[in-house]
């Protein structure tokens, strides 16, 4: 952490690994988890005389991702070699874009937390996006449990990634945090990478400097790498601001240098030496010729586009009338969306509708449940449909919140309709007057001196009478019809 | 089968009319290259069997009236061309015992055209050099004087056609690897237009220069091999998606009318007296023909030699990386650690010519130096390409002599870089641009050494010059001599 | 222009080539001498010349996004010169 007498200047590069089928210069699969060197071919292993030959849907799916960041499309690009030696690299070069990436000049909206409101939601933040290239990934250098040795898997290696560059425009780990949320919710609602940070799919370097609050010159910055998660992400970039202070306070320097995360000790170590004097020799990939892109191209990949997270929370504010934010919540991932809007449309075409109440069950009841027990959205034991319908029944008072939250419970449980469990237990609310109206004179006449009690003046009583009925009806007399017929009849 | 300069058309007009089977054809060729090639060292692997079999299957197919004219031709392949589970060095110790688990495209077409492999040339190593004296794997000498290099880097081919070890061979230019052997060894090359021919399995010296193409005795045979390999390929994503027209219809149109551009600049100094006046006369067969023969200027001739040296290194350096004693390759013994390992596999794999262009291509590359060399060379080429676009614009194509002289004695320059890479002056240009260029012969000199000469085309337009070569070689007969190799056999 | 040996070292370090210090000597000298040529280009008025990488004018063509690739694991290992269970085998690398 730092104090209040610097700011933080933080960039951020993602790497975020494409979910094309092939790889990006040769036809092997990119599944994960394979046996090792199972999905390799001489072209992505280096082999003599062989050729890189392009992935049309891996330049589809960046350029989509280009315009969703509001970046522009170069017409021209090029991809140029980035040199270097190392055994997961196997052509001793790594096929990168460098002079002339195929996305410039983006940015997203980040929403702050900090003093956020959550009606209107937070204040928003535009963070700037300098480029967005194509690249390979590299294969796997194995350590562990080998004696004297390392083992090279190249099944990673030529699996295609986007690196997204930002701005040096982030000044807190907190902005880091959302930006990064930002970023993984638009590739997840394209389809252009899984977003998963813990298996590699979706990475991020920090390069973090600080700066003497209103100094207008950057620090010397430092490149945190090996972060796989956001927690990890916002907490290296706090340790390394505290790091910097206590240097420069000190009257040390900071120096430029790369430095690796330890998320079990909470702390990073400097990779100085290790990765020596590099200089990566970047010249125009030879054996690839000029990508270009027609305007007519980007015009056919933008009418495809799917509506992104900033549009559809928008929308959910105004279609659904949701605060800001139970619409960014459920606007969170596009499956979740989807759920969510599902259980908006059965509530609708069963009669009433109340978004707000669905919003709730969706957001508060169901996520509970489904993070508790590790369970995916698409995966959820109670369907959209059955979640629509349960709360249908609590808008038509057929049951009470109350035992709605027993039905969820079951439907949790087996997966079954709430019509079903609701009539199979007979949970249905009784709006029967006479029904309740014996209760109510059974009570009335088993409690006379809470009854004389309360007509002397004790009404804070009333609530004992209604408890008194909703026990010996089990919970199933509308609470209203109780109360009311409760003050008549005291 | 005792004539060395035999013809891919006579050997198929041979075959075809049943003379001669492809099984006998290839034994008379296995069996020249059992009595010479000791002494000259073309081959660095002969594989007798496969060329059996693919003989046998030849006839078979020669039988059932399905051969294409290069069925059942006894041909060799420079050994950078992949050749699936057969050995393919690049003339360098570090791919000792390399097998490639797939075929170069142009091994493939041949293959599938019918060609019978008879083994992998010797070459520079890693086709770098102009002597094929850097070869791992021993030099190649020149079947004209065996005290003489062959030229290189496609040496071991040049040598293998001129002393008839084979009929025609496959070889890759990049600075002038095809057209200058070619010359100083008394037959015909051609190196098509960039893109022209695919460089899939084609080890890679230097990835936009670099261009197979085919080492034959006359032009007429370079058209119909060049037949078989062109064409587009979706494997490199630098092949030209353009129809191949049918070279060897076209040989025949004649020369009348066509504009012979000569630059002065590759007639000055430096240029030895034997071949300047060969060309002279070669001029005179052409005007003869009907051509005419008029004076132009190339003014960035000049830088080529900079130029090149800058561009080719710095890919080449690039290009050389994967060889880390890793994946394939040659591994130094008892590395101590991973650096040792690359540090150490790469200093005993490669030659030191290899390792000099390593060096330079990774110096004009780095940090501080890529702006004062890589991209001004980059510059410099676009004005060589330049040159030759407003030469086009008046003439057909252009004549120029292919080498400065004829063949150098063994060693002569190996140890002084800065004269064997002048020996490539008059080629490299072309590769820069990117343009079909061929040497043919046109003459001996007072010793006895083949001279050759250029012709360089329009882009694309390979046709163009095999049809003023096949005009000159209806005229003259400078091709069809071979050397008298009496003595070694 | 003249080359430094500390440069044509620190290159060799680069392009991970084990150099004597013979071989220091003698490609300090060659590689001088080359540069030298090199040199010829400042005289080559290369101002608002585009770089030429490609000899050719073209596109890059793009391919569709299928595999076509099967398990090959035993011919992508066989020229391997150290390989176990399925994976090349470098010395241990220190991290």
């Amino acid at each position: 952490m730092i104090s209040d007498n610097y700011e933080y200047v933080i960039g951020l590069e993602i790497h975020a690994q494409m979910l094309t089928r092939s790889k990006l210069f040769c036809g092997c699969s990119t599944q994960f988890g394979a046996t090792a060197n199972s999905q390799t071919c001489p072209v992505c292993s280096g082999f003599p005389g062989v050729l890189p030959v392009l992935n049309r849907e891996a330049v589809n799916m960046t350029i989509r991702t280009g315009l969703a960041i509001n970046g522009q499309v170069r017409l021209m690009s090029e991809f140029a070699r980035k040199n270097y030696f190392y055994p997961d690299l196997p052509n001793g070069y790594q096929i990168s874009q460098f002079e002339l990436p195929i996305i410039e000049h983006g940015h997203v909206n980040i929403e702050l937390t900090k003093g956020a409101d959550k009606k209107k939601g937070g204040p928003m933040k535009r963070i700037g996006i300098t480029r967005i290239h194509m690249e390979v990934d590299a294969g796997k250098n194995i350590h562990e449990g080998i004696v004297g040795a390392s083992w090279v898997d190249l099944n990673r290696t030529g699996v295609p990634l986007m690196e997204i560059v930002s701005e040096p425009d982030i000044r807190t780990p907190e902005e880091a945090g959302e930006y990064l949320k930002k970023i993984r919710s638009i590739v997840r609602y394209l389809g252009a990478c899984d977003g998963n940070m813990e298996q590699g799919s979706f990475r991020c370097d920090a390069n973090v400097s600080i700066r003497r609050t209103g100094q207008a010159e950057f620090g010397t910055r430092a490149e945190l790498k090996n972060l796989n998660s956001i927690r990890n992400v916002m907490r290296a970039i706090e340790y390394e601001g505290g790091r910097q202070e206590d240097l420069l306070e000190s009257g040390g320097k900071v120096i430029q240098e790369t430095r690796l995360w330890d998320p079990t000790k909470n702390e990073s170590r400097s990779m100085r030496g290790k990765e020596e004097a590099h200089d990566y020799r970047y010249f125009p990939e030879p054996d690839l010729p000029p990508l270009i892109v027609t305007e007519e191209r980007i015009e056919q990949l933008r009418a495809k586009m799917p509506e992104l997270p900033d549009d559809k929370k928008e929308r959910f504010r105004e279609q659904y009338g949701l605060n800001a934010y139970d619409a960014g919540l459920l606007t969170g991932s596009q499956r979740l969306a989807n759920y969510y809007e599902t259980v908006a449309e059965t509530v609708t075409k069963a009669g009433k509708s109340d978004n707000k109440i669905a919003a709730n069950w969706v957001a508060v009841e169901l996520l509970a449940l489904l993070n508790k027990n590790s369970i995916d959205i698409d995966k959820s034991p109670v369907s959209a449909v059955n979640l629509g319908n349960l709360v249908a029944l609590i808008i038509n008072n057929t049951i009470s919140g109350k035992i709605a939250k027993e039905v969820f419970a079951i439907m949790f449980e087996t997966g079954e309709a709430p019509g079903k469990i609701v009539k199979e237990k007979g949970l249905e609310q009784v709006t029967d007057t006479g029904a309740i109206e014996a209760e109510v004179d059974q009570v009335l006449k088993k409690h006379a001196k809470e009854v004389e009690a309360y007509r002397d003046g004790k009404t804070k009583l009333l609530g004992f009478f209604v408890g008194q009925v909703m026990k010996a009806t089990k919970g199933k007399a509308s609470p209203k019809m109780v109360n009311e017929l409760l003050r008549k009849k005291l | 089968m005792e004539r060395a300069n035999l013809t891919i058309k006579e050997a198929s007009d041979q075959l075809k009319e049943r003379k001669i089977s492809a099984v006998e054809l290839t034994r008379a060729y296995l069996g020249r290259i059992n009595a010479l090639n000791e002494k000259i060292n073309a081959y660095v692997t002969v594989d007798e069997q496969s060329a059996l079999k693919a003989a046998e299957a030849a006839d078979a197919r020669i039988a059932k009236g399905e051969a294409t004219p290069m069925t059942g031709i006894p041909i060799a392949h420079k050994d950078l061309f992949c050749t699936e589970g057969v050995q393919t060095t690049c003339g360098s110790r570090m791919l000792k015992g390399f097998k490639p688990p797939y075929d170069a495209t142009v091994t493939t077409r041949l293959k599938e055209s019918g060609a019978v492999i008879l083994g992998k040339t010797n070459m520079d190593e890693f086709a770098m050099g102009s002597s094929t004296e850097t070869s791992y794997y021993g030099v190649t000498r020149n079947p004209w004087d065996l005290e003489r290099i062959p030229g290189g880097s496609s040496g071991g081919s040049a040598a293998a056609v001129a002393a008839g070890l084979c009929v025609a061979a496959t070889g890759t230019d990049t600075g002038g690897s095809i057209r200058q052997p070619a010359a100083v060894t008394g037959i015909t090359g051609l190196k098509p237009t960039y893109g022209r021919v695919s460089r899939y399995g084609m080890i890679a010296f230097a990835s936009s220069l670099d261009q197979g193409g085919p080492m034959c005795r006359t032009a007429e045979d370079t058209a119909i091999m060049l037949q078989s390999i062109a064409g587009h390929d979706a494997k490199d994503s630098t092949s030209l998606n353009i129809e191949t027209p049918d070279f060897s219809a076209l040989l025949n149109k004649g020369i009348k009318g066509l504009k012979i551009g000569v630059p002065t600049e590759c007639f000055g100094e430096g240029l030895e007296d034997d071949v300047r006046s060969a060309i002279d006369e070669a001029k005179k067969v052409f005007a003869d023909a009907g051509a005419e023969l008029v004076t132009i200027s190339l003014p960035y001739t000049g830088v080529a030699i900079p130029t090149y040296y800058i561009i080719a290194p710095a890919e080449a350096s690039s290009n050389l990386a994967r060889y880390d004693g890793v994946k394939f390759g040659y591994r130094c013994e008892n590395p101590n650690d991973l650096q040792d390992l690359y540090s150490r596999s790469r200093a005993e794999g490669f030659g030191s010519e290899v390792k000099r262009r390593i060096m330079l291509g990774t110096y004009v590359l780095s940090s501080g130096y890529y702006d004062a060399y890589y991209r001004r060379a980059q510059k410099a080429r676009r004005l060589i390409a330049n040159d030759f676009t407003k030469a086009f614009e008046s003439v057909d194509a252009v004549l120029t002599p292919t080498t400065p002289g004829t063949a150098f004695k063994l060693g002569e320059k190996k140890d002084d870089p800065v004269q064997m890479y002048l020996s490539d002056i008059y080629t490299i240009n072309v590769n820069l641009a990117g343009l079909p260029g061929m040497s043919l012969p046109c003459g001996f000199d007072g010793n006895n050494l083949p001279i050759g000469m250029q012709l360089i085309g329009k882009p694309l337009d390979e046709a163009g010059i095999l049809r003023i070569a096949h005009t000159y070689q209806k005229e003259t007969d400078w091709h069809s001599k071979a050397p008298d190799l009496s003595g070694i056999a | 222009m003249a080359i430094e040996s500390e440069v044509v070292k620190h290159v060799a370090t680069l392009a991970r080539l084990n150099i004597t210090s013979e071989e220091l000597t003698t490609y300090t000298e060659q590689l001088s001498n080359i540069l030298g040529i090199m040199d010829q280009l400042d005289q080559v008025p290369t101002d608002g010349v585009e770089p030429m990488s490609h000899a050719v004018d073209v596109q890059i063509p793009e391919r569709d996004d299928v595999v076509t690739n099967t398990n090959n694991q035993s011919a992508m290992l066989a020229n391997a010169p150290d390989s176990e269970e399925g994976h090349f085998r470098v010395p241990k690398i220190i991290e």
